[in-house]
């Protein structure tokens, strides 16, 4: 142990290059121009071209300057970092969905619509909500056959519990940091209006006039932040839920993972940074856990090929920073 | 000078070498290094006013240099290795012993989410209460993994 904070010696020896400075300065200066262009919304896009423009160029002097033999391919792919960073504002997970959930289809007899959508901001409790709830829409939710309840009805009940119970959970586990932040010293001026952000979102991954395929996102975000997600595949003609089985034949679970084996073998082989817990034999006697098998509760959504996309969430089957792993099986 | 955006502006101008040595940990030179500044930077002042709470803003800004040195990372197979020879070269100081710089050259060799860990720990010198807010990870998860980490480093160094 002493020796490793020997070394911290050697890490703070890492060399600081000149242009530091520089870097840190202009990306400051780029940012700042870009918060006084947002307030003036008329010169929206003249400003953004130039700025644009800008970025490209003052990437190339500093290019210029260090290794010359890597300016090209470095500069494009810095360069085209930027730009995606400039236009992340643009996107908003909301608007995406409004935009999906809005997209027309031509006599569908399912889909998958915002049955609730309200933002609020509790001022007492500091909490912030946007809530986008799902609903699927089917023809057949007054099923002629009253006897079985519709697949539909059942699915819309289990969003509406766990919506609620995410809304719930959220309050306590801040009003729970709350009271701790308090009862461990802390003061009112400290605490200075804190906030937790609770999002619910979903976004559609496959429709067609039968099948619906979507997945419900829900979030809660303050010091620390996390995501759950809940995957739902339904036949509407069939009035049941599709299983991987349903989509893969009798043979779902070898067909599933040889192909998820196979793909995590490839992608740690394209990546050295990646590891699957248990692909490497720990010898330390640490049990990692890890993939084995996908069965009746393994997650997955339809892509827009139709095909199943079984899903990990980030940390069970991976280091959390490769976060949720999916795996697309070929029919 | 007070709104959290210009709280964050001077935070970077005063810890800019303490992200650039951050990001130079996970990247290994000094090109990629300087992209992860630039991007954390840009994340960072685009998002700095969803912080709440500026005393948060330490924790949180290591937390943007490492996912975006991570991302650098994933991103198109960026070749590391670490090299003993871009140290600098200063004769007022003298080199560590051998076994102080093979812990630091396993240190490097480490698997990202635990080097994170015994960076932050070691060499940033936070509490295991900050870092799991850096890394969004409950506090069992970060010790697991400092203990794993040690013990990586201790099977390395005494083999």
């Amino acid at each position: 142990m002493k020796v490793l904070q020997e070394s911290k010696k050697i890490y703070d020896r890492i060399e600081i290059p000149e242009e530091l400075s520089q870097v840190v300065e202009d990306s400051i200066q780029r940012m700042e121009e870009q918060r006084k262009a947002g307030r003036q919304a008329d010169n929206k896009k003249q400003d953004e071209n130039s700025r644009q423009a800008g970025t490209v160029h003052s990437m190339k002097d500093r290019k210029k300057k260090s290794a010359i033999k890597k300016v090209v391919v470095r500069t494009l792919s810095t360069a085209a970092a930027l730009l995606i960073c400039f236009s992340i504002g643009l996107n908003s997970n909301q608007a995406f969905a409004m935009g999906m959930s809005e997209l027309p289809f031509v006599g569908p007899l399912a889909r998958v619509l915002t049955i609730r959508s309200y933002e609020e901001s509790n001022e007492e409790t500091g909490i912030n909500v946007a809530v986008e709830v799902p609903a699927v829409e089917a023809e057949n939710t007054q099923s002629k056959e009253n006897s079985q309840p519709s697949v539909a009805i059942d699915v819309n009940a289990r969003i509406e519990e766990i919506v609620q119970q995410h809304l719930a959970k959220a309050e306590k586990d801040f009003a729970d940091y709350k009271e701790a932040f308090f009862a461990t010293g802390g003061t009112e001026e400290e605490w200075a209006g804190r906030t937790m952000d609770v999002v619910v979102d979903y976004q559609i991954k496959y429709q067609d006039d039968a099948r619906v395929s979507f997945v419900l996102y829900l979030t809660e975000a303050w010091v620390a932040s996390y995501q759950e997600e809940y995957y739902y595949n339904l036949d509407l003609a069939e009035n049941q839920e599709l299983t991987l089985e349903d989509i893969l034949g009798a043979d779902w679970i070898n067909i599933a993972n040889d192909s998820i084996f196979g793909q995590m073998e490839q992608r740690m082989e394209e990546n050295e940074d990646y590891v699957y817990w248990g692909s490497e034999k720990d010898d330390d006697g640490i049990d990692m856990g890890g993939f084995t098998t996908v069965d009746r509760n393994t997650t997955f959504y339809i892509n827009e090929a139709g095909n199943p996309v079984v899903t990990f969430p980030k940390y069970e089957i991976a280091p959390g920073f490769m976060g949720v792993q999916e795996f697309e099986i070929q029919k | 000078m007070n709104s959290v955006y210009d709280q964050t502006v001077e935070y970077i101008l005063d810890n800019q070498e303490k992200m650039y040595r951050l990001a130079y940990s996970y990247v290994q030179n000094k090109e990629n290094a300087l992209d992860v500044v630039q991007n954390a930077i840009c994340t960072a002042l685009e998002k700095c006013d969803s912080i709440r709470n500026p005393e948060a803003l330490r924790t949180w800004i290591y937390r943007v240099v490492v996912n975006e040195a991570l991302q650098l990372l994933r991103k198109g197979k960026r070749e590391i290795s670490w090299d003993p020879g871009t140290m600098p070269e200063d004769t007022y100081w003298e080199a560590p012993v051998e076994e102080v710089q093979e812990v630091y050259a396993q240190v490097q060799k480490l698997p990202p989410p635990i080097k994170t860990i015994i960076v932050l720990r070691f060499y940033e010198e936070l509490s295991l209460k900050e870092i799991a807010q850096v890394t969004g990870l409950n506090i069992n998860t970060v010790k697991s993994r400092l203990y794993r980490g040690l013990a990586d480093l201790g099977k390395a160094i005494s083999a």
